[in-house]
């Protein structure tokens, strides 16, 4: 006969021996709840999201989306900053500084409408967008805008991948101080 | 009938290791499954996946854990369960986008596996518990609430389930906290770790805590060693600096608690504590001396002090190869320090070496001498090869 000795650690069943199943079904209950309650976060933080409306008017417009070298531990890559890029003419002198860049809906699309150097007053069709703006060459037309905005996990960036990948469509909610991803669709 | 049980036990000691260290592996596995970020699977269907995966590894584990055969089987399936609880929630936060300083995501994780780690008894996962509380409670900001209910969920833990490795990942918890949001200097720090050895003394008089208490000694003794290291140590001014007001008091406040506890648990003498008593003194006598070099020569002074009590505990008192091994350990870095310590000339440290050895000497010399005065030296006399 084989008998264990020395567990450090009894089992929840070892516990329950002294008053039989009583105690045992007790404990099932108890596990069954605890259970039950993790599951209950993770549809709350579901919800929780779901539910916060995100506040701000929707802008659809083309961008560029770097590969991101931001990581984070539990959830991987994520990017924080998105470049539209068209050609545009403008009278001012566009250095590599805080802009303003004020999209206006032509009844289909949005399109870059001016830049501004101040926070502009803009009418219900228009979007300001905070970022930094720069022609990509000094006799070029092609004008680059990069702006933050809130984090959006992405997947891992493919080895080899060049730095900038090809233009996707945003959807973006655009507040005073803050820029939300809504989706990024090829 | 003692070898077939030692020999079960063993085996079966195997089995839990190896079980729990598939559980461990497997649930990376999936914790970087999820960082993937494979966009491939709708969203959720991956969330949905998980959340099975986690119901039915806690049923399978609870199911096991009945059998005597696959207990251990069961033990390691419902800690692999608490781990794709935390995969769900980081997965969640990834599809959902929920922001980047989303700490709150580990205090959930924490507060979830919480119960199941009390119904299971089991011991690992409030280890898998107090570590992740510990990884929230460094990355919140500074609050005295947070510290709170960090000690009252990781304690507390650690004590009902009667874990000592629970108890060690929280007392690493609280001094990880005192050195990175306390901003805690070496004085303070060196208090603290006085009041951890404190804290062994008064577990190791209870039957009902001895358990508890290797965690305070060693803990204790590796904090209080290296505060005292850092006190000799006057360039570095994140240690050196005057102790700040609020926390000397309160960490001193601390101390007096734990020693006065330990002397009314044991009702007698107990030179450990004595010790204890001294140490202290000696410490916040030589943070409060305003003379550099002279707070220099004592900080050193103190630190051999210190070292020799540790010693002399572990020798006589507690017979502790660990602290013997750490106590050593830290003679070595003393040493090093003393000898490239710029605060003094050459001739003066060459002095303080060749007066410590004579010390030394004198100290074998003499307990050579009782030894071979004494009437047991024939019994217990090692012969010499």
């Amino acid at each position: 006969m084989i008998e264990i000795v020395g567990h450090d650690e009894p089992s929840v069943h070892e516990l329950d021996s002294d008053s039989a199943n009583t105690f045992g079904v007790q404990s099932l209950k108890w596990f069954v709840a605890a259970v039950v309650l993790q599951i209950l976060v993770i549809v709350g933080l579901i919800g929780y999201k779901a539910c916060s409306t995100v506040p701000g008017k929707l802008l659809t417009i083309p961008v560029l989306r770097y590969n991101s070298a931001s990581f984070d531990k539990f959830r991987g890559y994520y990017i924080t900053e998105l470049v539209y890029q068209a050609e545009f003419e403008t009278k001012q002198k566009i250095r590599y500084g805080e802009i303003f860049a004020v999209f206006k809906n032509n009844g289909t699309s949005w399109e870059l409408d001016r830049i501004e150097k101040a926070m502009p007053v803009v009418s219900d069709n228009e979007i300001s967008l905070k970022g930094r703006a720069y022609y990509t060459s000094p006799k070029s037309k092609i004008l680059r805008i990069t702006f933050s905005t809130d984090c959006m996990f992405v997947g891992e960036p493919a080895s080899g991948q060049p730095a900038n990948a090809a233009p996707v469509i945003a959807d973006l909610r655009v507040t005073t101080d803050h820029v939300t991803i809504t989706r990024l669709a090829m | 009938m003692q070898s077939i049980d030692a020999g079960y036990e063993r085996f079966d000691k195997l089995i839990q290791t190896i079980s729990m260290l598939g559980s461990s592996m497997l649930g990376m596995g999936a914790m970087l499954a999820v960082t993937t970020n494979w966009t491939a699977v709708p969203g959720p269907v991956r969330i949905a996946v998980v959340a099975f995966i986690t119901v039915a590894t806690y049923a399978a584990g609870w199911r096991l854990s009945a059998s005597n055969a696959h207990r251990r089987f069961g033990e390691a399936l419902t800690f692999l369960g608490t781990i794709m609880y935390g995969v769900g929630i980081w997965l969640v936060a990834q599809i959902c986008n929920y922001d980047l300083h989303f700490h709150q995501g580990l205090l959930m994780w924490a507060i979830g596996i919480a119960p199941v780690a009390f119904i299971a008894r089991s011991g690992i996962i409030a280890v898998l518990c107090c570590s992740v509380l510990n990884a929230w409670l460094l990355l919140e900001p500074f609050s005295y609430g947070n510290l709170c209910f960090w000690a009252a969920l990781a304690f507390a833990l650690a004590y009902v389930i009667r874990s000592p490795w629970a108890l060690s990942k929280a007392l690493i918890g609280s001094a990880a906290w005192l050195v990175d949001l306390g901003k805690f200097g070496a004085t303070e720090l060196a208090l603290f770790g006085i009041a951890l050895c404190a804290g062994f003394c008064i577990h190791s008089t209870n039957k009902r805590l001895e358990a508890m208490s290797r965690p305070f000694l060693y803990i204790g003794t590796i904090i209080t060693l290296a505060a005292t290291l850092l006190l000799t140590e006057g360039h570095v001014e994140r240690w050196s600096r005057e102790p700040d007001q609020c926390s000397f008091w309160f960490i001193l406040a601390v101390l007096v608690i734990s020693i006065a506890t330990g002397f009314f648990s044991s009702r007698k003498f107990r030179p450990e504590l004595a010790g204890c008593v001294a140490l202290a003194a000696s410490i916040i006598g030589v943070s409060f001396i305003p003379d550099e070099q002279a707070r220099a020569a004592l900080s050193h002074a103190t630190t051999l002090a210190a070292i020799v009590g540790f010693l002399s505990a572990g020798i006589f008192r507690m017979r502790n190869q660990v602290v013997m091994i750490l106590t050593m350990a830290a003679f070595s870095c003393e040493v090093a320090i003393a000898y490239f310590d710029t605060s003094f000339r050459l001739a003066e440290r060459s002095c303080f070496f060749t007066l410590a050895g004579v010390a030394l000497f004198a100290l074998a010399t003499t307990a050579q001498l009782k030894l071979v005065q004494s009437p047991v030296k024939q019994s217990t006399a090692v012969p010499h090869r």
